[in-house]
């Protein structure tokens, strides 16, 4: 059946040119989740939506249709909000890709949403923040696998269910959980302090010690679910630290 | 009524150029033959040639059947100004209207990481590696001023940082003639932080 979704809260998540003056969108819905939809005509000259369908910024947008293809009717600005500073635009791609990568089509998070547009107004707020971007970046990590039915296992040791102990070493297996290291234990996933999963897991992560940590356990839980098809946004961090 | 084999083969090699659809397609398909075949046959050999001989010059990438292209080969151009744009297109545009007389790099698109175009699919490396060896003074950066265009212009300032290089970034505002009142907010919003003292 034909729907009509009038002024819904969006964000553009990827724009693809279509024909001549169209674009087909993949945009992030507050209370549909993810939908693909044609914005007819947008990229003729004197198109005014051109200008506001872009990845980053808060919309309001109408859609008509049925299927997997919509229409967009209708878009205005939620809010106006200033550009992301310079070194963000790196970590705002990679906040997306990770949405795109792992959010199917129509699978509704309204959580998700919230936590997206909260992560985006950090970053844009990253030059006057104290708290740094990769912060930042780790606690989104964690909330989006808590928020699509991945959350991660960080109070007890998932063999002995014991809580964890900040002196030991675990090891983080996939799916599964932290298991303690032992002297003859194979190693199963990345190796990390029980302080950093503590540390985590009360999302308190102020020394680099951790964050170090938490970075290697995210990146192999992640690829774990994004499979072997490597994120491209992060291209754009090792470009940089390489040149 | 099906058109003969040929002349589908024309209509359907006339669709492949953008904003022709099938019905003006057969419209050139049929103007040529009725009225101008010399125009046909000059056509094919100006489409024939280009294809087959013009590239990337070696040292902006734009395209050019030269191994370097005339801006780039010009001994009247001042080579301490490099001037980078996502297309020929806005080069040739910035060329007609702003009396630059620096060098060019032309990305040939933008960065998009979701759709896996990164650093060195624009030709960075490229560029990173002229910023070192040669005596450029300041980068102008005249990517689009659409998100893409803006995340590929930081993170060619990153690179010209890298070699103490002067970055600038081409204004965005209010368009000549045009009133506030039908300005779209973004723009307006720009144009508004980015104001100058007068």
């Amino acid at each position: 059946m034909s729907q009509r979704i009038e002024n819904e809260p969006c964000f553009v998540l990827h724009r693809r040119d279509f024909r001549n003056t169209s674009l087909i969108l993949e945009v992030f819905s507050v209370n549909h989740g993810r939908v693909a939809m044609v914005a007819k005509g947008a990229r003729r000259p004197k198109s005014r939506t051109n200008a506001l369908l872009q990845v980053f910024q808060p919309l309001l947008i109408s859609w008509t249709g049925k299927g997997d293809l919509h229409t967009l009717t209708q878009v205005e600005a939620a809010e106006y909000v200033k550009p992301l500073a310079g070194g963000s635009y790196a970590s705002a791609y990679y906040l997306t890709e990770l949405i795109f990568r792992l959010l199917k089509h129509a699978d509704v998070h309204e959580e998700l949403f919230t936590l997206y547009a909260k992560a985006l107004t950090a970053l844009r707020e990253s030059e006057t923040n104290s708290q740094p971007i990769e912060v930042g970046l780790r606690l989104f990590e964690k909330q989006l696998l808590q928020e699509l039915g991945y959350g991660l296992v960080l109070d007890h040791d998932v063999n002995t269910g014991e809580s964890i102990d900040p002196d030991y070493y675990y090891h983080y297996v996939f799916e599964h959980g932290p298991v303690i290291c032992t002297e003859n234990s194979v190693p199963n996933g990345p190796k990390l302090s029980g302080r950093s999963i503590i540390a985590l897991n009360n999302e308190t992560l102020d020394d680099t010690d951790c964050l170090h940590d938490c970075k290697r356990l995210m990146r192999s839980v992640l690829q774990g679910y994004i499979g072997d098809k490597p994120l491209q946004s992060r291209l754009l961090y090792n470009h940089r630290s390489m040149s | 009524m099906s058109h003969s084999p040929l002349i589908q083969q024309l209509v359907d090699a006339f669709c492949c150029l953008p904003g022709v659809g099938p019905k003006s397609a057969q419209r050139m398909a049929y103007h040529l033959l009725e009225r101008d075949r010399d125009g046909a046959k000059l056509l094919s050999n100006a489409l024939e040639s280009a294809a087959e001989k013009v590239g990337h010059c070696r040292e902006c990438r734009t395209f050019t059947e030269a191994d370097i292209c005339g801006i780039c080969d010009s001994p009247r151009r001042n080579r301490s100004l490099l001037c980078i744009v996502e297309s020929p297109a806005d080069a040739y545009a910035i060329e007609q209207s702003t009396g630059f007389d620096g060098l060019y790099f032309v990305l040939m698109g933008h960065l998009s990481p979701l759709d896996g175009i990164g650093p060195e699919d624009i030709g960075l490396d490229v560029l990173a590696q002229r910023l070192t060896s040669e005596a450029i003074e300041e980068l102008i950066v005249a990517t689009n001023s659409t998100v893409e265009g803006e995340a590929t212009a930081h993170f060619i300032s990153g690179l010209a940082q890298d070699n103490n290089i002067t970055v600038s970034r081409i204004a965005h505002g209010v368009p000549l003639g045009g009133e506030l009142e039908y300005v779209d907010g973004q723009t307006l919003f720009h144009a508004f932080s980015g104001r100058r003292a007068l």
